[in-house]
Parts: structure tokens; C-alpha cells; sequence
């Protein structure tokens, strides 16, 4: 696994790997769903502090985490976006979907 | 030639001139995912000795990464095949050319809206036309069904900053980025 976890109650944080493309964004979606069923998940954070490169891969994998944490009426957050990563969120319009500023 | 044999003025001239203005790279390789990450490391390379700023190594990466994604993921699919990746510099203008074998596009101009995908069931967003329009000065996508897609994006480097220190060494011209979105 390229990632980091912590699970915290029902809050689960992903840390994100250095580069997010096709590739990893694959094994990021199994995982995240095979521990948030483990551990009764409701919240989510990602933190993206190690995460120098993004592509639309990473978009889908937000913009999926947030249906299926929404159903669940919990919330989603992305944390420490670094300048290019945050761009690619507000280009697609995922900033605005998850109601930050 | 050793620099020292120079005067300093013909040294600055030198440094001036040493970056190379026109260049090519070519490149195939099989459609796995893992080779994403090659093509990008392969196309910063070519891009680094035009001294680009980290704003274009970003939207240059983004951009190839993803049209390589796409003749993986959407032209060859689960079959084997081969990606071509060609990289020119004709002065200050970058030409990246990504192209398949794999099995087309039916309606190209659909294909590039945003948010259409044909991969709904894996958390595509549809978004990757999308930021290689954003990223790059132009994107021109050739592709039929059964023929493969062959996708040209260009993007003028960085010139007022080479202007810039050319004409009075300043480095730090960061920002006064003529193209830099
Ligand atoms: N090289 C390709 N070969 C075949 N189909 C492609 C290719 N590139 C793009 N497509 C089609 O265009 C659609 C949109 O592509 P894109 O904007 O990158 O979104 P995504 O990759 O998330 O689906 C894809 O879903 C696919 O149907
Ligand atoms: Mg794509």
C-alpha cells in the first residue's frame, strides 16, 4: 500500500502519497472502502501534505468519497493542499461542492 | 572548451545561449498504468534545460499525464499495447504528442466536455480534456473508432523571462510570467 491511514472514532484520514495519478488512485479507492466498512466510517479527511503532483485521477477519487461519505450524512475534508494541488480543485469545481471557500 | 578561456562578457554571452532552442523526444512504451509516472518524469527532463518555472513543469505534467492515462485506460484498455509520447521544442514552443493504436473515439467533441466519461463505474471525473485545454495553449484531438486518437498540445515557454535575464542577468522574474495561468 502507498498510502497512510488513521482511524479516529468514526473519522477516517487517508494520507495521501506523493504523486496521485491513475495508478494509485485505484488502490486508494479499495482500501479507503474496505476500512471504512471495518471500521464503521462516517467522516472523512484527506490530507494531502506529501502530495506534490495531481491529476483528474484525484478529482474522481474526492468527488466519489464525497457521494458515498454524503449518503452516509457525514462529512468530507481536504487538508494541506499544497498551491497546484489546491488549483486543480477549484478548476473543477470540487472546492465549491464540498462548501469551502 | 574550458569557460575560463573567456572574457567575462563573452561568459554571460555563452550562458545565454548554451540553452538548447530547439530539441526532440521520442518515446513508446506498453499501456500500464505504472508508465504514467515514466512518461511525466520523461517530458519534466525535456523540459528542463528552458529553465521552466514550476508553474509550467506542473501544467506541462498534469496535461501528459493526462492523455497518456487516457490511450492507457480508455484506448487499449485491458489489452496490451504500445503509447507513443513525442516531445518538440521549436524555439519557445512545446508540441507533446500522445498517441494510440487503441480503439478510438466515436464523437470526439462529446468526449470533451467536462464530466463526460465513459468509465462512470470507477470514479473517472471526466475532468482530463478539461485540464489539458486549461494547462496548455492548445489541444487538438485526431481520433476514429478503430484507428486510435492521437492527441497535439502545444505550449509557448516562458520568453519574457529569458528576455528578462538576458538582458540584465535578473534571476528573479518569477511571477512577471506572461503565460503562467
Ligand atoms: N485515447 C483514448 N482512446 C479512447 N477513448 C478516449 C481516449 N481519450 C479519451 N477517451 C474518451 O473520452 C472520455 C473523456 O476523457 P477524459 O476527459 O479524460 O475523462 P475520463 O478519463 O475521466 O473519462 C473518456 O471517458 C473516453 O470515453
Ligand atoms: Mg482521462
Amino acid at each position: 500500500m502507498d498510502f497512510l491511514y488513521e482511524v479516529k472514532g468514526d473519522t477516517l484520514t487517508i494520507y495521501a502519497p506523493k504523486e496521485i495519478d491513475h495508478y494509485v488512485a485505484s488502490e486508494i479507492i479499495e482500501y479507503s472502502e474496505v476500512l471504512m466498512a471495518k471500521n464503521n466510517i462516517k467522516n472523512m479527511i484527506i490530507d494531502f501534505e506529501e502530495t506534490e503532483f495531481m491529476d483528474s485521477s484525484g478529482i474522481g477519487i474526492v468527488i466519489g468519497r464525497y457521494k458515498i461519505i454524503t449518503k452516509l450524512g457525514g462529512k468530507l475534508s481536504l487538508r494541506k493542499m499544497k498551491r497546484n494541488i489546491e488549483r486543480m480543485f477549484e478548476i473543477s469545481g470540487v472546492k465549491k461542492l464540498l462548501g469551502e471557500k | 572548451m574550458k569557460l575560463n578561456e573567456y572574457s567575462e562578457g563573452e561568459e554571460k554571452e555563452m550562458s545565454v545561449h548554451k540553452r538548447p532552442l530547439n530539441n526532440n523526444m521520442r518515446m513508446e512504451f506498453d499501456s500500464v498504468s505504472e508508465n504514467v509516472a515514466l512518461a511525466r518524469m520523461a517530458v519534466s527532463g525535456f523540459i528542463l534545460p528552458f529553465d521552466p518555472t514550476m508553474d509550467e513543469i506542473n501544467d506541462i505534467k498534469t496535461a501528459v499525464s493526462e492523455a497518456v492515462t487516457n490511450a492507457i485506460i480508455h484506448g487499449y484498455e485491458k489489452f496490451k499495447g504500445t503509447v507513443c509520447l513525442k516531445c518538440e521544442l521549436k524555439n519557445d514552443l512545446l508540441v507533446v504528442t500522445v498517441k494510440d493504436n487503441g480503439k478510438g473515439i466515436e464523437n470526439v467533441e462529446k468526449a470533451m466536455e467536462p464530466m463526460f466519461t465513459t468509465k462512470t463505474e470507477e470514479d473517472r471525473a471526466g475532468m482530463g480534456f478539461m485540464f489539458m485545454n486549461v494547462f496548455m495553449d492548445s489541444l487538438n484531438v485526431q481520433s476514429a473508432p478503430g484507428f486510435g486518437t492521437t492527441v497535439i498540445m502545444t505550449k509557448k515557454m516562458g520568453i519574457t523571462k529569458q528576455d528578462v535575464r538576458c538582458e540584465c542577468g535578473n534571476t528573479e522574474t518569477e511571477g512577471t510570467h506572461p503565460f503562467g495561468r
